[in-house]
């Protein structure tokens, strides 16, 4: 066995590279290493060839040749080239080619992801190529990056990719599901399960801004959403962390870019693959209220602690017995709400059928999708409506490519993505809201006459009424895609290397939304009356007919792109570069105000200048130029330079660690920017609101219209400017068996664009008046890493291992917050993270009265009772206030997140599993359902269970939750470290088996493959709040994300 | 040749897009959207801007939310409101601080910013009032100065609403630039900012009419309400808790300024009390009156004093436009109201019988009432009979029988009536605690003043009736122009005189004569605190008098209104502890300066206690 890295060594020694700027195109066929051959095999073929040259005379004839692989199977699109001329075969749907050879030619056949094999063609008119797998293929292969690929072996960046099965494997209608804790470098969170809105959170590194975070998504190069995109149509899925990979955006790319590119034909017979899955999803943490008696009994508990009788307000024994044994279900209900709103299972459906396929001419990729997600609210089949959360999207997309010449290509991409939504006449929002404002007993569900039960206070918050019978919204969201792009290699008229190109997309989107919502009727049922033995009920609302309300939203962008691109090799040297114009104009067709309307356009220029020696010495700089309408005059311009490199040691000639098969360092530092100001436009103006607040003049009081300042600008307002470097290794080991990428970052985020802080309201400048500036820093830093090992056996087994770990600490340097007091609450002073929860330290509950009396005084309340939370006098004032809360734990968003797992297959079988998780985040459990009071509310909450059994009583030693009262405390209800918990958590995210039918089996029927598959989502968590899952945003929760447990089927023709 | 061809239309196409065409691509911004410049070049667009600065005027008629900006009246001695969310509850537990009366998610009340923007639109106008060019015959000097007039006293009106509040406050004299340093704007001396508000009331007054006299401009200031508010705030900077208040005379800033005057100077009365007489003498010259004959029926009368829309007594009052949430909030449940505004039983013990005695003296330790014999005020028993005047049915309580009209047109009591039909407070009662509704009046009242009959809150389609709150009335002036003057001549004729007008037009008899300068001052207060009731005045009159400690800090009585099956079950008519307060003093006395303002201006020194 050879040295792999002498194998590779050999490429630069193919006698084609000398003769190429006679004729033969550049092509990546030819960078390909040559490997069945040995270095010395390699001298003896170029003396043959010599020999051969001298002595045969010119013998042409066709060669009927067929290229195969180790399994004997055809390669189709297999390309054979003649050596030192521009004749050439692609292999057909068989692997045939015919080719006129001369017996002399040495013919080179090559297929992606093999050894090219050079033989000579010989006098034989029909020969079999078999090629050998290349194993190591990886360094060759190709990543994308900004504006085009490169080869993987050559990039000097920090990108991640990760493997399109790997997504497909995690069924789910948004995309930002399939990739949490898959990619080094990326931070996610899903916070609800609802269909059309359980898309997750995604952050490339963490946070490194104050302002907006979210990372520029690119499909197929232009800004689209992610989570519109079909699984199944996606090729590769990249994601770009470093200034190196992202400067070419400029202003646009300080949040990191993800590019997601759809799949594209490939040379063959038409390939049929159709897919299907269909999942039974299962709602996770369902909300556990306690039931009626115990809720009577917390009532109970809670006048007493605040030294009231049960007698006002309280519950009798006979009524707390009612309520234990049902015996009167309508004036002593037990409800269980989430029973009664929620279901425990739902169903989701995907189905993808796609054809792809191509010629020398022509390639086709065409893919049709469905996607059917139903929600967990349950329905009342009396309606004529459905009332249920339901999504329904049919995904399409087509991308055609034309070889109008050799040397012009041309693509066009046509996206077609249409939501049909419905969701109960109430948001998720108000239903959850309802359930944990609703107990057990406030009423039954429905009176004796059928009608819907109801109170005087919590009118219009039956949780039923509100999921069932409030009418529906229904929404369709409508987006189109069209792109047309060309590239016209200019080897043979200009330069070699030489391309141009050019991109024009065209996205349209419209959004229809229909409401229908309605009154529902409410009664309340006030028992027999004792004289006429009818049923009483007081009407508490009447039930009105279906409203209706339409409304509309649309929005346009059009994207153009030029390019030239170059890349040649001279001799060792490789040299690179690339020049674009872009620019993007969109607007938002339905804006409410004239401002709103206009377009948003950003212009500039992109560069790339790359150098390699060898493949071993890399250098390449970056840079973008360019500029938003939203900054003023002689601000609209931005530049943004970076400059990487790249040292792959395994290519040096004193590398002799015969595992290591390559070993790469490479570092980058530049500058990056960020635009993105939440949507306000053209900050540097000073404008007025027209329409301000008015005022009624007159004695018949006739409105008089009010102008008010708008916006007081800033006229040196612009982007922020992130300052990037990053290290990183690349490595890989046994012949590619082990790989490990591992990069360090470090990144000052400067001039976030915040409203001014300092900004006093005795000045009358009101909030939304307040200018923004560039005053705000971050420094973020942090590492990523993936380990990949791979195996596979002689027998047939295969296994692989993966893991991948990121994590991203922030510190805020200047947030523009005025100067505190104390240093201990100054989050610049300590060094505290962005949305780092600031509250009072809790040391515990107080026991009894003496201990209140001889503590500090807690401002918030004036009657503390035993069971509330006492609180840590931080600065020993000997009252606690405001001034004791301290910046503590970590933010929501997880500043670690990790997955791992793995496959083992074997003969067709196959299975895998994988986890994910997170750490270093942590979640206030807080608000209605957990403070058994509302502030502005009447009367008291629902309460989960949560709260209930493990609130302080008299003696316990182990309470998480204060006692409860009488009303809203002022004392417990506000942030402490008493509701703020550890959100960590580890998941089996998914797991699959698999089975690929044998295709001796297939052929017989005319299929190509066939695979059934089973996965599951979301299988198991291990957690510390096990009631309410880890992803939920701060509160009580939330519509539950779901399990899910998924059969699929899929066939290729 | 073909070569060069290609090249040529290649760079020229590259050219084209990237230069061109494209050259202005980024210049795109709003197409003649105003600037502030804008605003002042044209009258009209420089009236808007006026306009809005009038919007800042607070609702107060709003008594439980924030958008009346008006927590006083439920955290003083007058009300309860039955909904939980209101910030007087925060208040009157003593459940409040800095931090929260700006922010507090769970009701805040922003008087502080609410203010300050007013004052800075002002500031704006005033700014640029000269510029705006004058366009005869629409737009002339003299309606330029009209509008300045207006813009005066609206920015004097806005600091005293936070001097009240607040105690000595930054003065914004003109408009902040957001690159100016904010901590230069300290607290003035309370005295500094009485004369700020007396300096803007002589301003305005010289630019305003002293009465409107274009029916399309009520709701706009005049020279009379300039008048009114200057004397007012005389009074206020004369009264105790102003006027060398000892609790106050060791606070400082952090430059040792001393922001409240540290002595006593009894002629601050004597300024107050022609202030008063002044805009007394200037606004009835001027054609206001008070409202009412003094001989028609005292009840309507009163009734429709805040029902009348701009009716001769009033000089200034904050226009509402068509509503019905004050019928809302004071009507009962089986009127489709939330019974939410409360009197207390207090207020109710505080009106007098029509023969001008108090009905009760004081309480007993168990808090049932000391009965003044001499008034004729029954608590046993019910009235046979209706009265003839129409003000109860027959069957309520002696309670509400023989009270003074004031009491008829103030309060909804159990058993009286109302369009039409009973008010049900007992506990079984159709308005009662016992429909299990927490909207039932928690104190066994409602506040009738105010509430228009004709508007019915069942009807949800109904926009309800046009409204205003009156800030200034000449009423109000009497009282002002007695209370002074006794404080600093003593009882003299012209303290009986304007006191004995208002008790007249109550329908009472006068005062007896005689009084020493103490019982005149309780006469003066107790009379202020009927005529004024539910004005907004009782918070900030126990405040000044620094009677808060003692009056605000009691527990609030109510009738028992858990009990009672029927109007004349006499388990309802029980005093029962409706909540108990907290007063600390002189904490209290004024509302602390918000924390993030402290935070932001480290020179603004935070008041006692706070």
């Amino acid at each position: 066995m050879q040295k792999p890295k002498l194998m590779k060594r050999k490429v630069v020694i193919v006698p084609n590279s000398g003769f190429r700027d006679e004729a033969v195109p550049f092509s990546r066929a030819e960078m390909k290493p040559v490997s069945i051959l040995g270095y010395t095999g390699k001298v003896c073929i170029v003396l043959l060839m010599v020999i051969f040259s001298l002595v045969q005379t010119e013998a042409q004839h066709v060669l009927k040749g067929k290229v195969i692989d180790e399994k004997n199977n055809p390669l189709i699109g297999a390309t054979v080239n003649i050596q030192g001329t521009k004749k050439n075969a692609v292999a057909d749907n068989d692997g045939r080619f015919f080719l006129d050879v001369n017996n002399s030619d040495s013919v080179i056949i090559s297929y992606q992801g093999h050894f090219d094999l050079i033989t000579q063609a010989g006098a034989s008119p029909e020969r079999t190529f078999q090629l050998k797998e290349n194993a190591k293929s990886k360094l060759d292969e190709v990543v994308v990056v900004a504006y085009g690929k490169q080869k993987k072996i050559t990039v000097t960046g920090a990108i991640s990719t990760i493997a399109v099965k790997e997504i497909q494997q995690f069924a789910t209608p948004s995309l930002s599901n399939a990739i949490s804790g898959k990619i080094p470098g990326i931070i996610t969170r899903q916070s609800s399960g609802m269909p059309g809105g359980d898309a997750a959170q995604v952050f490339i590194r963490g946070f490194a801004t104050l302002g907006n975070n979210a990372p520029l998504v690119l499909v197929d190069h232009i800004e689209r959403d992610m989570n519109d995109i079909n699984a199944q149509e996606i090729e590769s899925f990249t994601i770009l962390k470093d200034a190196s990979s992202t400067a070419v955006y400029g202003m646009r790319g300080a949040n990191g870019v993800i590019l997601i590119t759809t799949k594209r034909g490939t040379l063959g017979k038409p390939k049929i693959t159709f897919r299907t899955e269909n999942a039974e999803l299962t709602a996770l943490r369902r909300p556990d209220y306690i039931n009626g008696y115990e809720y009577a009994s917390l009532v109970n508990e809670g006048l007493v602690n605040v030294g009231k009788n049960i007698n006002v307000g309280g519950f009798s024994a006979d009524d707390l017995q009612k309520y234990k044994d049902g015996s009167d279900p309508f004036l002593h209900p037990d409800v269980n709400w989430t029973d009664v709103v929620l279901n425990r299972n739902t169903y989701q459906s995907i189905s993808n059928l796609s054809i792809s396929g191509g010629s020398n001419v022509i390639r086709y990729f065409t893919n049709v999708g469905f996607t059917h997600e139903s929600g967990i609210y349950k329905v009342d089949n009396l309606n004529k409506f459905n009332t249920n959360a339901d999504l329904k999207r049919y995904n399409f997309r087509s991308n055609v490519g034309i070889n109008l010449s050799k040397n012009l290509k041309m693509d066009l991409s046509l996206g077609g993505i249409i939501h049909l939504q419905n969701y109960p006449g109430n948001t998720s929002v108000d239903i959850f809201t309802a359930l944990k404002r609703t107990t057990p007993i406030d009423f039954p569900i429905k009176n004796p006459d059928g009608s819907l039960g109801g109170n005087p206070d919590l009118v219009g918050y039956h949780p039923y009424g509100i999921a069932t019978q409030s009418g529906y919204m229904s929404y369709f969201r409508n987006t189109l895609q069209g792109t047309f792009s060309a590239t016209w290699d200019l080897s043979d008229l200009l330069t070699k290397g030489l391309s141009i190109g050019g991109r024009f997309a065209y996205d349209y989107y419209s959004f229809n939304q229909t409401v229908r919502q309605k009154y529902f009727g409410v009664m309340q049922y006030k028992g027999i009356d004792q004289v006429s033995g009818n049923q009483q009920y007081n009407l508490l609302r009447e039930q009105l007919p279906l409203g209706y309300a339409n409304s509309n939203d649309a929005s346009r962008a059009i994207y153009t792109e030029a390019s030239i691109n170059y890349n040649r090799l001279f001799g060792n040297h490789n040299i690179t570069g690339l020049l674009l114009f872009n620019q993007r104009d969109y607007v938002n067709l339905m804006a409410s105000t004239s401002i709103g309307n206009l377009p948003s356009r950003r212009q500039g220029i992109a560069g790339r200048l790359g150098y390699s020696f060898k493949d071993k010495y890399l250098l390449e700089t970056d840079m973008g130029y360019n500029g938003s309408e939203n900054f003023p005059k002689g601000k609209k311009f931005g530049f943004f330079p970076s400059v990487s490199a790249g040292w792959v040691i395994s290519n040096e000639s004193f590398w002799n660690v015969s595992f290591v098969n390559s070993f790469k360092i490479r570092g980058s530092y530049g500058q990056v920017g960020n635009d993105m100001i939440g949507g306000e436009r053209f900050l540097f103006l000073t404008t007025i609101n027209r329409n301000g607040l008015s005022y009624p003049f007159g004695d018949n009081q006739q409105l008089s219209p009010g102008f008010d300042e708008a916006n007081i600008g800033n006229p040196s307002v612009t982007w922020e400017v992130a300052t990037k470097s990053n290290i990183g290794l690349d490595l890989e080991l046994f012949s590619g068996m082990l790989r490990l990428q591992a990069d360090v970052f470090h990144e000052d985020r400067n001039g976030i664009l915040m409203k001014l802080g300092s900004i006093p309201l005795i000045t009358g400048i009101s909030q939304n008046v307040i200018p923004y500036a560039n005053l705000g820093k971050v420094k973020n830093k942090g590492i990523d890493a993936l380990l990949e090992f791979k195996k596979s056996t002689a027998s047939g087994w295969l296994y692989s291992l993966r893991g991948n770990f990121t994590y991203a600490k922030n510190r805020v340097i200047q947030d523009n917050t005025p100067d505190q007091l104390y240093a201990y609450q100054d989050p610049r002073l300590q060094s505290s993270s962005i949305n780092q929860p600031f509250a009072l330290v809790a040391t515990g509950f107080f026991k009894d009265q003496r201990e209140i009396n001889s503590s500090p005084v807690q401002t918030f309340s004036t009657n503390l009772k035993p069971g509330d939370i006492k609180y840590l006098d931080v600065n020993g004032d000997g009252k606690i206030d405001d001034y004791d809360r301290v910046y503590m734990g970590y933010s929501r968003a997880p500043e670690i997140m990790y997955g791992f797992g793995g496959t083992i297959a074997y003969k067709g079988v196959e299975l895998s599993i994988y986890f994910t998780g997170a750490t270093k985040t942590s979640i206030f459990l807080e608000g209605p359902s957990m403070y058994p009071f509302g502030s502005n509310v009447i009367g008291p909450n629902n309460i989960l269970r949560e709260y209930y059994d493990n609130r302080w009583m008299p003696g316990s030693a182990n309470a998480r939750y204060p006692s409860p009262g009488d009303s809203y405390s002022q004392n417990n209800y506000r942030r402490s470290t008493t509701w703020l918990k550890d959100a960590s958590y580890l998941r089996l995210r998914n797991a699959e088996i698999g089975y690929n039918f044998q295709s001796s089996l297939l052929n017989k029927i005319h299929l190509k493959e066939t695979r059934v598959f089973v996965n599951g989502i979301n299988l198991y968590t291990w957690d510390k709040l096990k009631f309410l899952d880890p992803e939920s945003d701060d509160g009580s929760g939330s519509y539950p994300i779901p399990r899910s447990i998924n059969l699929g089927l899929q066939i290729t023709f | 040749m073909k070569r060069l061809l290609i090249i040529i239309v290649v760079i020229t196409t590259l050219a084209f897009i990237g230069c061109k065409k494209q050259i202005n691509f980024l210049d795109k911004t709003p197409d003649e959207d105003l600037t502030l410049s804008d605003v002042f070049s044209q009258y009209r667009y420089a009236e808007t801007f006026l306009t809005s600065a009038y919007a800042n005027l607070p609702r107060e008629y709003n008594m439980s939310d924030q958008s009346g900006l008006n927590p006083f009246i439920a955290a003083t001695d007058e009300m309860v409101i039955s909904y939980a969310y209101p910030y007087s509850h925060n208040m009157v537990s003593g459940n409040w601080g800095p931090s929260d009366i700006v922010s507090n998610p769970g009701g805040y009340i922003n008087i502080w910013a609410n203010s300050y923007q007013g004052i800075r639109k002002t500031n704006l106008f005033l700014e640029n009032a000269d510029k705006i060019p004058l366009n005869a015959p629409a737009f002339t000097k003299e309606q330029r100065d009209t509008w300045k007039g207006e813009a005066y006293f609206l920015r004097a009106f806005y600091y005293f609403l936070l001097v009240r509040t607040f105690g000595p406050i930054p003065i914004a004299t003109r408009s902040s630039s957001v690159a100016d340093d904010f901590t230069k704007l300290r607290r003035q001396p309370l005295e500094d900012c009485i004369n700020y508000v007396i300096g803007q009331c002589d301003t305005a007054q010289l630019l305003l009419p002293i009465k409107l006299g274009d029916r399309s401009d009520y709701g706009r200031a005049s020279k009379a309400a300039a008048l009114a508010l200057k004397a007012r705030v005389l009074l206020y900077g004369a009264s105790p808790l102003w006027n060398g208040n000892s609790d106050y005379t060791g606070f400082r800033d952090n430059k040792g300024v001393a922001l409240f005057p540290a002595t006593y100077d009894k002629e601050k009365w004597k300024k107050a009390y022609l202030a008063a007489k002044d805009c007394i003498n200037q606004t009835e010259a001027g054609g206001f009156a008070i409202y009412g004959q003094y001989n028609t029926d005292p009840v309507a009368t009163r009734v429709k004093l805040f029902l009348m829309n701009n009716n001769n007594e009033v000089f200034f009052s904050r226009n509402l436009g068509f509503s019905r949430i004050f019928e809302g909030a004071s009507s009962p449940v089986s009127y489709g109201g939330n019974a939410g505004y409360c009197p207390t039983q207090e207020i109710v013990d505080g009106y007098q019988m029509t023969n001008g005695e108090s009905p009760i003296t004081g309480y007993n330790p168990d808090h049932s009432a000391k009965i003044n014999l001499a008034s004729g005020y029954s608590e046993t028993g019910f009235s046979p009979t209706a009265d003839p005047a129409g003000n109860y049915p027959a069957g309520v309580s002696n309670m509400y029988v023989g009270r003074e009209p004031r009491f008829y047109a103030d309060i909804h009591f159990s058993g009286s009536l109302w369009r039409g039909t009973q008010m049900q407070f007992w506990n079984s009662g159709k308005d009662g605690h016992g429909t299990g509704s927490s909207n039932y009046p928690i104190t066994g009242y409602l506040i009738k003043k105010f509430a228009d009959p004709s508007v019915n809150p069942q009807n949800l389609n109904s926009l309800g009736v046009l409204k205003t709150w009156v800030y200034f009335r000449l009423g109000e002036q009497y009282l002002n122009y007695a209370e002074a003057l006794n404080e600093y001549e003593g009882p003299v004729g012209d303290v009986y005189n304007y006191v004995n007008l208002i008790r007249k037009r109550a329908g009472l008899p006068d005062l007896p004569g005689g009084l020493s300068q103490d019982q005149m001052r309780n006469s003066i207060r107790h009379e202020r605190r009927i005529e004024l009731a539910f004005e907004t005045h009782r918070y900030f009159d126990l405040r000044r008098w620094k009677l808060a400690a003692a009056v605000d800090g009691q527990d609030i009585y109510g009738m028992n209104t858990l009990a009672g099956t029927s109007l004349q079950d006499p388990s309802f008519y029980i005093r029962k502890k409706i909540e108990s307060r907290i007063f600390s003093a002189p904490k209290h006395y004024l509302w602390p300066i918000p924390q993030s303002e402290i935070d932001k201006d480290i020179n603004l020194a935070q008041n006692p206690g706070w």
